[in-house]
């Protein structure tokens, strides 16, 4: 090989390694990224606090069957969506694998909950089960549960113990957060605010 | 003036990678695709289920057909499917609908939102592949130059993969940046 196609052939290695290298630190960003994302939910002030006792009791499914939230034996993730809402459908997936796990450490219910019971919006509900295949005996159609809650912004979750006490609420934008108000429930901080104040 | 074997190969191989990863993707995560191809509002219900394993063998083939030099079907087809996706986003980004994931097999599970950036992406890809497709000047490759376009085609996946990366980390950085204003505006009395 003479001195020019020998120079050549290193300039290529160069340029790999120098694209293995770049191509490292834009995923080491992202990690970082996800590193630094909100820890816990974010908890709004109003409405009932983490602490208080849940304000619904009952629900009525939208195949009209009755769920309990609070029965003494198991926990309630209520998860607040709509059809329209495009960072629900993302979470729906994620609220899956993240009830499978925390089903293994605790008896747990999920139940989705949205307003809109009126006829046309129904059969939005109905087509939204249809398309991701959501549970009909844990889907709420009910504004006053909404209401109750103080539900402004959506995603919002809120986690309820099997006594019926509210021990983490807050807007959940990703799997981070859903996993922080089981993480809260675990270690008694309520939100991301909290955590703030304190860490 | 046809295009030399050396280059062709460089794009073959990146185009081929891309398919590849793309329907890798669909195929480990059918429902998640069925979500989004469902969500892009464009094809019939029915037609779904069809399209959920099609689109993937698709990619498949012409990914396999896009190692062949000789053949220039492949590097046309794909230029075709990678159109046919950039329309699908532009339409959707026509109605409005900027939250839909692009279910195109971006890094980790993040979902990856339609952008005018992913539309012009595939434009640039479907360019790179109509070149490819060009009649090829065939000839003998010497070791060195086998092994500078073996080089080469990695040097662009990577770079490729890196640029892919830069645009979930600043959808990311979005959200967070989003996330905290609204944890200030909250956290006032």
């Amino acid at each position: 090989m003479s001195g020019l196609e020998i120079s050549h052939l290193l300039l290529w290695l160069v340029v790999v390694v120098l694209c293995v290298l770049v191509f490292a630190l834009m995923r080491q960003i992202g990690v970082l990224h996800e590193r630094v994302f909100p820890a816990g939910a974010l908890m709004t002030n109003r409405g009932p606090q983490a602490g208080d006792p849940t304000p619904v009791r009952q629900l009525a499914a939208i195949d009209n069957s009755i769920i309990t939230i609070g029965d003494g034996h198991r926990s309630t993730l209520l998860l607040f969506v709509a059809p329209a809402c495009p960072v629900c459908k993302e979470l729906l997936s994620v609220v899956q694998s993240v009830a499978r796990t925390e089903s293994a450490r605790q008896p747990l219910q999920v139940v989705l909950a949205s307003d809109g019971d009126t006829g046309a919006e129904t059969e939005r509900h109905q087509q939204f089960i249809r398309d991701y295949q959501l549970d009909r005996r844990r889907y709420v159609l009910s504004r006053q549960l909404g209401l109750a809650f103080v539900v402004e912004k959506l995603p919002f979750a809120a986690l309820i113990d099997a006594s019926g006490l509210i021990r983490a609420k807050g807007l959940v934008n990703s799997r981070e957060h859903l996993e922080s108000l089981f993480e809260a429930h675990e270690r008694g901080v309520a939100s991301l605010q909290e955590f703030l104040e304190h860490g | 003036m046809s295009l030399d074997i050396s280059l062709s190969l460089v794009i073959r191989c990146l185009l081929a990678g891309i398919f590849v990863r793309a329907a890798v993707h669909k195929i480990h995560n059918p429902g998640a695709f069925r979500g989004q191809l469902k969500a892009y509002r464009l094809l019939p219900d029915a037609l779904v289920p069809a399209f959920c394993w099609l689109l993937p063998a698709a990619e498949v083939a012409i990914a396999t057909g896009m190692l062949v030099p000789t053949w220039p079907y492949p590097p046309l087809l794909g230029a075709l499917l990678l159109l046919l996706y950039a329309a699908a986003m532009g339409i959707n980004l026509g109605r409005g609908r900027v939250e839909i994931d692009c279910g195109c097999g971006g890094p980790a599970d993040w979902p990856q939102g339609i952008s005018w950036h992913l539309v012009a992406r595939n434009v640039a890809l479907a360019g790179f592949a109509l070149v490819a497709a060009q009649p090829t000047l065939f000839r003998d490759l010497s070791m060195l130059e086998i092994a500078s376009t073996a080089l080469a085609s990695c040097a662009v996946l990577l770079v490729y993969g890196a640029i892919d990366q830069a645009l979930v980390n600043t959808r990311r950085h979005r959200r967070y940046v989003y996330l905290r204003e609204q944890a200030i505006t909250e956290s006032k009395p």
